[in-house]
This record gives C-alpha cells, structure tokens and sequence, in this order.
C-alpha cells in the first residue's frame, strides 16, 4: 500500500491522540509534542514504535531529539517509506 | 517502658476496597455487615479518577494506590512550606502482574515488537511508591516492600520506624494491590488457599478458603511535632509496631503461634502499653483454616482474656498486599465511628475455643487497637493503632 504524506500525518495524529489523550485535529505539522502537548520520552519512544508498527520504517532513538515537530517526523517516515526509496 | 518519641500520627485516611471507594463509602460498607456484591473496586473508573494519561501507564494496583493517595493527602490538607526531602513513601504491593502477564501473552504469541515500552514503568512493583513521589514531589526515602499479605501493615510499621528514627517528619504509608484475575485467581485455588465455594468466612465452622479482593488505603502518617506546628488535627496514633518471620514453611503459618505471638507482644510493648490495655483486635482472619487457628492460637497466647477479635475479610475478600492498610483504615474510621467493625461470617468454629468475635457493629469507647497480618513466607507485622497517645 503506498502511502501519501497526508496519510502519515494522519496516523501520527491518531497515535498521538491515542498517546496523549488529545483531540486528532489538535495536532498539525506544526505541533511540538513536547511543549504543546507535555509529552516525554517514554511517550515519544512509544510513538516511534507505533508508527514502526503502521509503517515498516524504524525511528532509532538517537534521530528522536531532531524531529521536533509532528512534520518532522511525518517527512522522515515518509522519505523513508519502501515505495519512496 | 516509656512509648519512643517522637509520637506518630495520622492526618489522612485513603481507602479503596469492595465494600466502597473514599473513606465514607468504605467505611458505611464495612458496618453493613454483608459480603459485597462483587469483591472488586466497582464502579471504578481511573481515567476519570486519575485523567487519561496518568492512567494508561499504570497497572490497576498503581491506580489504586494513586486513588487511595490522592484521598489521603486532600484530607492531611499540607501546606506550601512542606519540606520535600522530610517526607517519604512506603507502600506493600505485590506489583502488576496483570501488566506482565498481558504482556508475556504478546510476547510469545508476536514477539518483540508487541511488547509495550510501557511494560517495565506498569508492573514494577515500585512503580506507585515511585508515582506518589513524583506527583507530589517527595524526595526523602521512598521504598517497597514485599512480603506478601503482610506488606500493607509492613509497610505502615517501617514508615513508623521512620519518622521515630528522625529520619522523616511525614510518611505516606499503605499497601495495595490487584490480583483478582486469571492465573493468580488459578495459581491461589490450586494451592487451595481459596475458597472453592467463593465465601468469606474468617474464624467460621466451615471455613475453606479466602476469597480474593482488591483494593488499597493510604495513610498519611507525621511526627506529632510536625503536625501541631501546621495546626492539623490527629485522626490516630501510631503507638508501635513489630515485624518477625515464623521461619517455617513458605505458605502455612507455624501453627503454635509463638512467632506471631511475639510479634504482638514486640508491637505491644513498643507501644507502650499492656495487652490489657487493646480494646479489639483487628486480624488477619483470612478463612483458611490453618491461618485462623494459628492466629487465634497466637492471640490467646498473648491475651489471658477472650480479647474482641474481629476480621473485615468477611466483607472486603483478601486484597494480598492490600489488606493490612484497608485493616489499619478501617481502625483509624472506627474511632471517629465509635464502632467496631463486624466480621461477616459464619457459625464461629467451637474448636477454635474461648473467643468473642465481633460479629455485628459493636459500640465501643475508642481505645488502642491492634492491627495483625500473616503473608506467605512466614512474614507476621503487628501495628498498635489508637485514638489518643499513651
């Protein structure tokens, strides 16, 4: 299944919903979990396995500390999906 | 012998259990005199209790603990100039073994990559001594203690050794726990620990059996110095408390009582008073029968008098870790009550000989009460709580 960089924002937002306890349409390319939505490292860590899980494309930790926005880590799962390279 | 200072007192009461949530709730269940319709914490509802977050990453004991806690320390009512480092937490839990059975299940049926980031921080059984520090920002000793159905009362004795040390000036202590499911529920009637027909029936005839329960109670525990300088009002003392191993068999109590016997005569005694002294006798009182002999036994070798005996277990099942800290909360709601409370139970076993079990609320003049527990291992903790200092 080929996924457009739309649909990896879209799952993101569920996770993040699901993680955090948010609203989905609360969370945009521009949201920074940390500071807008308080989260840490235990949830950042499960997001990334979550989206692994959705996608087939492993976060490793030491990338976490630069995706600092919610497109960040759309545009690094998306350029690394499988149809992408 | 003079009682050890500094005093201990309790400003704060938690408790979570079948026969209610809050203290008010649980404490009108205890007194009605009936086993609950379910032996669980119903209806409860962490995500409203705790919010969403904080209650995804906890296994159910934790959010018992947290429930229990938050209870406590809203009643203890500090202030902002509470020293951080001179408070602490000392909890008895058994942990979250559902959290690690879920997911050992995930585990071997998908392997690695279905196990939750979330399972370490949910089943470790410090996880809600942990959670309490850091939700309310205590950072003097914090501690778990595990042994077993005695690590509730455990866990109140050490808090009380802490404070008497000097080493704190405010304990929050309690136990609690979660164990009503599958394999525990299996593993405890297949050792027959449990009761095959699903009834309660501590001291009773025809006892086979404890139930399981869960739940958990906090109490809020501080140096009579600490909590007259901020002008809060004593609910109990904590007169004393003892803690001794049977060293004998890993599930049965050592039927004589004699080590049991010396834990209550050790608690007694650093309390201060004589036994003649304890107005009731707030027991382990599970239902097995090894257990109620032996503590029977125990507490007729230290009393010369049939001493009032009571065990809530007929009306909140058996919490494991739980139960001594849901037993010393309903001591510290029976004096404001005036009550003891009744054991819900059966026809009272002739062969366990001389005894007045409290079997309907009883009115009484609030008096020193001691609280006893037994846990797997051999474990015996004893805590002497009262309504006014000796």
């Amino acid at each position: 299944m080929a996924f457009s960089s739309e649909d990896v924002l879209s799952k993101f937002q569920v996770i993040a919903a699901e993680l955090l306890g948010v609203d989905a349409g609360s969370v945009s390319r521009e949201s920074n979990l940390v500071e807008d939505f308080d989260a840490d490292s235990l949830d950042l860590v499960e997001m990334s396995l979550n989206a692994q899980e959705a996608f087939g494309v492993t976060i490793p930790k030491e990338a976490l500390p630069d995706l600092v926005t919610v497109g960040d880590a759309v545009d690094y799962v998306f350029t690394r999906l499988p149809e992408q390279a | 012998m003079t009682s050890p200072t500094p005093r201990v007192v309790v400003t704060g009461v938690g408790v979570l259990a079948p026969p209610g949530i809050g203290a008010a709730d649980f404490w009108a269940g205890l007194v009605a005199g009936q086993p609950p319709e379910q032996w669980l914490v119903s209806p409860f509802d962490p995500v409203e209790m705790l919010g969403y977050r904080a209650a995804r990453r906890m296994d159910r004991f934790a959010q018992l603990a947290s429930v229990a806690a938050d209870e406590a320390m809203a009643q203890a009512a500090f202030g902002e100039d509470l020293e951080p480092s001179r408070c602490g937490v000392i909890f008895g839990t058994c942990g979250g073994a559902k959290t690690l059975c879920d997911q050992s299940r995930l585990y071997d049926e998908n392997g690695m990559s279905a196990v939750s980031p979330l399972t370490v921080p949910m089943y470790m059984q410090n996880a809600a001594s942990a959670g309490f520090a850091i939700k309310y920002g205590w950072t003097g000793l914090n501690e778990t203690v595990i042994t077993a159905c005695a690590s509730g009362t455990h866990a109140i004795v050490n808090a009380w050794k802490a404070i008497v040390s000097g080493d704190l000036d405010v304990a929050a202590a309690g136990g609690m726990d979660a164990p009503v499911f599958g394999v525990i529920r299996a593993a405890f009637m297949r050792s027959s620990a449990l009761s095959p027909t699903d009834r309660s029936r501590p001291f009773a005839e025809g006892r086979d059996g404890f139930v399981l329960g869960e739940g958990g109670a906090v109490l809020i525990l501080e140096s009579e110095h600490h909590a007259q300088a901020r002008g809060a009002t004593p609910l109990a003392y904590v007169l004393g408390g003892a803690l001794t191993c049977d060293a004998f068999h890993i599930s049965a109590p050592r039927p004589n009582g004699e080590v049991s016997a010396q834990c209550m005569t050790t608690a007694i005694r650093h309390a201060g008073i004589s036994t003649d002294d304890i107005s009731w006798v707030n027991a382990h009182g599970t239902g097995t029968p090894l257990n109620d002999a032996a503590e029977i036994t125990a507490i007729q070798r230290v009393f010369n008098r049939p001493v009032p005996v009571t065990s809530i277990k007929g009306g909140t099942g058996h919490s494991i870790a739980g139960a001594g800290a849901i037993e010393a909360a309903a001591t510290v709601l029976s004096f404001a009550a005036g009550v003891i409370p009744p054991t819900v139970t059966e026809r009272i076993d002739p062969d366990l000989g001389d005894l007045d079990v409290v079997t309907e609320p009883r009115p009484y003049a609030p008096g020193p009460v001691l609280s006893n527990s037994f846990g797997f291992g051999g474990h015996n903790a004893c805590i002497v709580i009262a309504p006014e200092p000796t």
